[in-house]
């Protein structure tokens, strides 16, 4: 027994977890979701926000980081909509901009005229350098949006010159650039307030920056995203995640207890079968 | 069970499956398809990057006669004279350009963001027990990092400290590590149940 719990096949390892995430998806238990601090920060400072105010979301995000971030995303630009905000966006990962042209049609954005109440200003190459020169000169560093429009003919640009003009930006973040560098280039220099939708494993990093107060709120991955829909009554991707999450977690918490308890009592009766001390 | 007619939504999913099935074993499928996005992740940040050229830089140059954009233009090119064995020195020049300017404009940042203003937020009073951690916290981490004395008697007591802080650390960071791991494989899950397969709305 202690052997084969030894040499367990880590695709045994994968099933539990896949059925884990699988039954909870199809067959929901409706577990209650809870809010953080910072979630709840970020909610009441856009809910705060006038309509007509212009908020910057920026996908710095790839696809891979994307499948996390989506819930938290479509939640904030759904917040946004029906404060009937001016949705500023933009992207400094490639990938960027054709991420936020799908979150806007999964958003009540879509319901929205483009270039009016929502704009994509498309990607802009070079990393902390581009973020630095979108901060100097915002039209200049986006003539031309996504979808090929003069930016300044656009009538949700108007009153819009520089980032300074915005109330907000949201990065939605997996990778660099990514908050740090919106830090040093807009949030310090130029007092622009900073939020983030980002990915789980980002979060520890981010918490400094909460506590300084130069990051206003933050959406921690799918949970976070889950506790923003409960805050604006509109069940998404992340309640309906929520499940299967806490199942997962509790089927990854088995497995850890259990190699551990194997590796142990593999130690005391001389038969270890991982790394020996 | 409302399955989806719409065919991107049936390559997006066969794509998911096939590169999902690595974790049985490798396979051609997975090959196949980690090569497909390799190809369209090449292709795609050329288009926009050519987008970011012709926007940024030829159409000022050519309609507004900004032609001091030809310096950058320049030496951009000169990043593929590494192609060629005989000038491939030229392509340090750009390339040190572009560290000059990546390096200044980072350590110009990180020194009011990152230090300044961090060690300020850890000013705080000792009021609250978590006011209290923050601040023994970074004491005793930053003595765990003290390497000019021996870690011992108060010293020794502090690093020690600042290595179970940092464990603790190191444990939110893996737990939330696998949380983030667990939301990226849901993301796909409500997309094959849910657009593919009709199964959850």
């Amino acid at each position: 027994m202690l052997a084969k719990l030894q040499s367990l096949d880590r695709r045994i390892i994968y099933l539990v977890v896949f059925l884990s995430l699988a039954v909870p998806l199809l067959r929901p238990i409706g577990l209650p979701v809870s809010i953080a601090e910072e979630t709840r920060a970020l909610h009441d400072f856009i809910d705060a926000l006038p309509p007509g105010t212009p908020v910057v979301v920026s996908f710095d995000t790839s696809p891979g980081g994307y499948g996390e971030l989506a819930s938290g995303a479509i939640a904030i630009l759904n917040h946004m909509a029906s404060k009937d905000l001016r949705a500023i966006g933009m992207g400094f990962f490639d990938t960027g901009p054709s991420l936020l042209e799908s979150a806007f049609a999964a958003s009540l954005y879509a319901e929205k005229e483009y270039g009016v109440d929502y704009v994509n200003l498309g990607y802009l190459a070079g990393g902390e350098n581009a973020i630095a020169s979108m901060a100097k000169d915002l039209l200049g560093s986006f003539p031309k949006d996504f979808r090929g429009n003069d930016t300044k003919s656009l009538k949700v640009m108007e009153g819009i010159t520089s980032i300074t003009d915005v109330a907000l930006v949201v990065t939605v973040a997996s990778g660099t650039p990514g908050i740090p560098e919106w830090i040093r280039q807009v949030g310090d220099p130029l007092k622009v307030p900073l939020a983030t939708v980002v990915v789980a494993v980002n979060v520890p990093n981010m918490t400094p920056y909460l506590q300084s107060g130069q990051l206003c709120g933050l959406i921690p991955s799918m949970k976070g995203a889950a506790g923003y829909e409960a805050l604006i009554s509109m069940k998404g991707l992340g309640t309906a995640g929520m499940d299967a999450q806490s199942m997962s977690h509790l089927a990854i918490l088995f497995f850890v207890v259990l190699g551990n308890v194997v590796h142990y009592i593999g130690k005391k009766t001389g038969k270890a079968g991982g790394d020996k001390e | 069970m409302n399955v989806s007619t719409s065919a991107e939504v049936w390559i997006a999913s066969l794509v998911t499956i096939a590169i999902m099935s690595f974790v049985y074993k490798d396979n051609p499928f997975y090959r196949l398809v980690e090569n497909l996005y390799v190809g369209v992740s090449a292709g795609h940040a050329l288009v926009l990057g050519w987008g970011n050229i012709r926007d940024l830089a030829l159409v000022p140059m050519v309609r507004d006669g900004k032609w001091v954009l030809v310096i950058p233009v320049i030496l951009g090119l000169m990043l593929y004279t590494r192609y060629f064995k005989k000038l491939a020195w030229l392509s340090r020049i750009p390339l040190a350009v572009m560290m000059g300017i990546g390096t200044g404009l980072a350590i110009s940042g990180t020194v009011g963001s990152q230090i300044v203003n961090q060690v300020r937020a850890n000013l705080v009073k000792l009021n609250t027990i978590d006011n209290i951690i923050i601040v023994v916290g970074t004491f005793a981490v930053l003595a765990y990092f003290f390497f000019m004395a021996e870690h011992k008697g108060a010293l020794g007591v502090l690093a020690g400290g600042g290595r179970y802080l940092m464990m603790v650390a190191f444990g939110a960071a893996f737990g939330s590590t696998v949380m983030g791991r667990m939301s990226l494989f849901i993301g796909r899950l409500q997309y094959l149940f849910g657009d593919w397969l009709g199964l959850i709305r």
